[in-house]
């Protein structure tokens, strides 16, 4: 009986040492659920089981759920942007662009607070995002970025070409907005690939939330409408 | 690292001090005093024995802490905003699951609180299983409603009953334990009245305790709004 108590009492050290080196607060909140379980469990094996049930009620169902609706109401999403057009590009309202309908989702449905950061270059937006200064990146990327790239987690949401133009891979959304500046441009298809969100590693909460938007606009066709609308 | 430092040495001097100095105030429990008062009113439980002759300050510091920290939470947050409540769109399974929750807790509560001293239970242990029952069918069916329950129940006159009461009734344990402890004739062994007053205490802090904490609940989420 003690070897088992005294696991539980590791297993409740260790789990109260993890709520508070997890990066993300949604995280966080998760491995609190878990030491209010440990503890009770702890309690109930020590003798205390109603003390066991009322630190099962309190820990992780009611003080969970309260923190997880504070959270999702309180979180501020971090977004790093390099301005593309048809993409995202800032005008007198704000944001307009295909990339910014959808993420902008987030901010009415789930009613977080999108704070932007303009970069001019991608690898730049991409340092600070894997030093966890951003939370989602956006800008016309590619899924052939992430081959190379370590430390960040990324969300494919459209199909698209890649195109050889000058001995030089280009993406369709970028193709396009040259030809407006040229007249005639040579480019031969090359492969299929997918756009894409690039998420920080401490931020996978945002991401989940994000899948579930593009799922749901995917369902809906509305993706499809989007797409019309801006490409 | 030296505030961290700093903070364990105070800690530590603090938890020395607490042990070493200050005198113990209650009764130690040993089996002659539970055995005495086990006489005394006629009751076939020792909970009830233990409870009434050795933890009753206890259980009413608990319950003023709690009252106070209902009162204090109410008060920091009068002066926040509140953000509007709509009605949310959930899935059906969750609105029906939410309502089931909801209906085991309210059978929960009521056999822990009026229980409590036969198995494991009391009345913070019920009240807290009731409220969380309520919450979570505020947030996953509807909160409009949950939040209504309050107003069209009149949660809140009850529950300064309830207040009043379990003061009332543990005074008078402490001042005329003869009266209020004594039963005539001894209750069967197991049964609910076995616990003498201690069903109904657990039932009234139970019911303090759940309209307590469905209030610092609800609070939060009027201002912060549901999922």
């Amino acid at each position: 009986m003690n070897y088992i108590i005294i696991l539980f009492a590791g297993l409740y050290v260790i789990s109260a040492a993890a709520v508070t080196i997890v990066k993300s607060s949604f995280k966080s909140v998760l491995w609190y659920g878990i030491v209010g379980f440990f503890s009770s469990v702890l309690m109930l094996l020590i003798g205390a089981p109603d003390v066991a049930l009322t630190q099962f009620t309190v820990g992780v169902v009611l003080i969970f759920l309260i923190y997880v609706m504070a959270i999702r109401k309180q979180r501020k999403v971090r977004m790093g942007f390099v301005e593309t057009p048809y993409m995202i590009e800032r005008n007198a309202n704000g944001f307009e662009g295909l990339e910014w309908q959808i993420i902008s989702r987030i901010e009415k449905i789930e009613g977080y607070e999108i704070e932007s950061v303009q970069y001019n270059s991608i690898d730049e937006a991409i340092n600070d995002l894997k030093k966890r200064k951003l939370d989602i990146l956006c800008g016309g990327i590619t899924k052939e970025i992430t081959k190379s790239t370590k430390e960040i987690e990324y969300l494919p949401y459209l199909e698209t070409m890649i195109f050889n133009h000058n001995g030089e891979e280009i993406d369709y959304v970028h193709l396009k907005s040259l030809s407006k500046k040229k007249s005639e441009i040579e480019a031969l298809p090359s492969h299929r690939t997918n756009y894409v969100f690039l998420f920080s590693e401490a931020s996978l909460d945002i991401k989940e939330v994000m899948e579930e938007n593009i799922n749901d606009l995917k369902e809906n066709s509305e993706i499809e409408k989007m797409v019309e609308r801006y490409l | 690292m030296k505030k961290i430092v700093f903070s364990i040495i105070f800690v530590y001097f603090i938890v020395v001090f607490m042990v070493h100095f200050i005198p113990a105030f209650g009764t130690a429990v040993t089996d002659n005093n539970v055995h005495l008062i086990w006489e005394r009113t006629n009751l076939p439980n020792t909970v009830t024995a233990v409870y009434l002759l050795i933890r009753v300050y206890d259980t009413v510091f608990e319950v003023l802490l709690f009252s106070l920290i209902v009162v204090s939470v109410g008060f920091l947050l009068k002066y926040e905003p509140k953000s509007e409540i709509s009605e949310q769109t959930v899935f059906l399974t969750a609105r029906v699951f939410s309502g089931v929750i909801m209906a085991i807790s309210i059978v929960i509560f009521l056999n822990v609180v009026l229980r409590g001293h036969i198995t494991p239970g009391g009345g913070f242990a019920g009240g807290v299983i009731l409220a969380s029952g309520v919450v979570l069918y505020g947030i996953c069916s509807n909160f409009i409603k949950a939040l209504a329950h309050y107003d069209v129940y009149k949660i809140k006159f009850f529950e300064t009953i309830s207040f009043v009461a379990v003061i009332s009734v543990m005074t008078m344990v402490s001042v005329f334990p003869d009266v209020v402890l004594v039963f005539t004739s001894p209750p069967e062994a197991y049964s609910v009245l076995s616990g003498g007053i201690i069903p109904l205490i657990n039932l009234l802090i139970g019911f303090k305790v759940y309209a307590g904490s469905w209030k610092l609940a609800s609070e939060f989420v009027v201002r912060r709004g549901t999922l």
